[in-house]
């Protein structure tokens, strides 16, 4: 029994760090933070009431990228504004002739970011409507360009939104003119990575990637991005493709929230399935 | 300074990092690479206090911040403990904190404990998804880690001339 004291006191500081790893490596089994409920609703509406009062603060280094953007833009849109004159008015009479809906066909929320969040393998923004606006966890966020990604958590008038950006997130998309589905994840960088596209169908550089109306996470048609690159892997059936996205996530200011809640059944059958194949990744 | 006052200190730091952190990492981030603040101070207590109370410092530390980052519960437990337990092998628990912090070796074992860090909690993280984990840590990691070090420079200046006014 001394020795075994002496062991411990000895090795005291590799015991206590294994044990500790221990629990960590349990929690970490156990779930995520979905699982702290209220606690979580008190923490977003706490991060959003503080992100929002240090939203004042300038950073230099995003004013400056959104300077030179800006200015590219205002180029790009002098450009536009001539072109949209003319092809304004042949676009009504286009409307009128195909009937097409100008909105989604679903309630859109402005908002605004009060905060936006990087936590190395995932980037979240903070957006200044909550569940008393009527915002609830599972709806999507977008912009005028595209899809910027769905709401986590809510509080009474904050809501935290995983963005695309993310290395949890996967969207179901589509080629928008081939029709082909595949999977859209983050390539950890600054691009999106089309998967499961197989080498069989033809893709091009520039093609349209949209949402799919396979999964019911995410509203249909919404633009995602545009492909820049067909990597050809010769070890592999499909094509790694590598996507543009439509929305630039470091300068989003302002978004709009679909509202629009997920079918609850299909939602919990996702999720399980989802689980499992986290599980079987895990090798559990 | 009674232990209860010391590390009463370092928790209120560290909690000041946590909130510093989540807050303000949109300003603190350069070309997508954010700094562990957390981690300046978990160096800080290993090089001053020793390997132990660095490691459970970290544990909890690193707790809070899954809760307050919406991280996995016990991802960041799991790597600031690791951290806090790397950084403690550069430890000499006889040193005043001014001598700890305002040596080069604090830099030094910031940059190594986050080296570490970073390769655990990116081969945490990388593995489920479809992301290259050798070249996502050499582009993020040790970016990351640099950027961590260079930040432990202000306090080690700090802490230098600090310890030069009372000689």
């Amino acid at each position: 029994m001394p020795r075994l004291i002496d062991f411990v006191i000895r090795y005291r500081e590799h015991i206590v760090a294994t044990l500790l790893a221990i629990i960590a490596l349990s929690l970490m089994s156990y779930g995520d933070v979905t699982q702290l409920g209220g606690f979580r609703a008190l923490v977003i509406g706490g991060l959003g009431l503080a992100q929002q009062a240090l939203a004042w603060i300038p950073n230099p280094l995003a004013l400056q990228r959104e300077n030179q953007a800006l200015r590219q833009i205002n180029m790009e849109l002098q450009q536009e504004a001539m072109l949209l004159r003319k092809a304004g008015i042949e676009n009504q009479q286009l409307r009128s002739m195909l009937q097409l809906r100008q909105q989604l066909p679903y309630p859109l929320l402005a908002a605004s970011v009060v905060g936006k969040t990087v936590f190395r393998t995932r980037q979240y923004i903070t957006i200044d409507r909550g569940s008393q606006d009527g915002v609830s966890v599972g709806m999507n966020v977008i912009t005028d360009a595209g899809l910027v990604g769905r709401v986590i958590g809510t509080s009474p008038h904050y809501a935290l939104v995983e963005t695309l950006f993310n290395r949890d997130v996967r969207v179901s998309a589509r080629l928008a003119s081939t029709r082909d589905e595949g999977i859209i994840s983050w390539d950890g960088f600054e691009h999106l990575v089309l998967q499961n596209i197989p080498k069989t169908h033809t893709v091009s550089v520039g093609d349209r990637v949209v949402t799919s109306s396979l999964s019911t996470r995410f509203v249909p048609e919404i633009p995602i991005g545009t492909v820049r690159t067909v990597i050809n892997d010769p070890t592999s059936m499909f094509y790694r493709i590598v996507v543009e996205p439509a929305v630039a996530f470091w300068r989003i200011e302002q978004v709009f929230v679909v509202q629009r809640q997920p079918p609850r059944e299909l939602m919990l059958l996702e999720d399980a399935l989802q689980e499992y194949i986290n599980r079987r990744m895990q090798g559990k | 300074m009674t232990p209860f006052q010391l590390y009463g200190t370092y928790a209120v730091i560290g909690l000041g990092a946590i909130l510093i952190g989540t807050l303000a990492s949109n300003l603190l981030t350069i070309g997508g690479i954010t700094p562990d603040l957390l981690l300046l101070v978990i160096v800080a207590l290993a090089l001053h206090r020793g390997q132990l109370p660095a490691l459970v410092f970290g544990f909890v530390m690193g707790l809070l911040f899954d809760i307050v980052s919406t991280d996995v519960i016990g991802s960041n437990a799991l790597v600031k403990m690791l951290a806090g337990y790397v950084a403690g092998f550069f430890g000499n628990p006889d040193q005043a904190t001014t001598a700890s912090i305002g040596s080069p070796r604090y830099v030094v074992t910031t940059l190594v404990a986050a080296l570490v860090h970073n390769a655990v909690y990116y081969l945490l993280y990388t593995r489920p998804a479809e992301i290259s984990f050798t070249e996502f840590y050499l582009k993020n990691g040790v970016a990351a880690a640099l950027y961590t070090a260079a930040l432990a420079l202000l306090p080690f200046f700090y802490a230098s001339r600090q310890r030069e006014e009372t000689f």
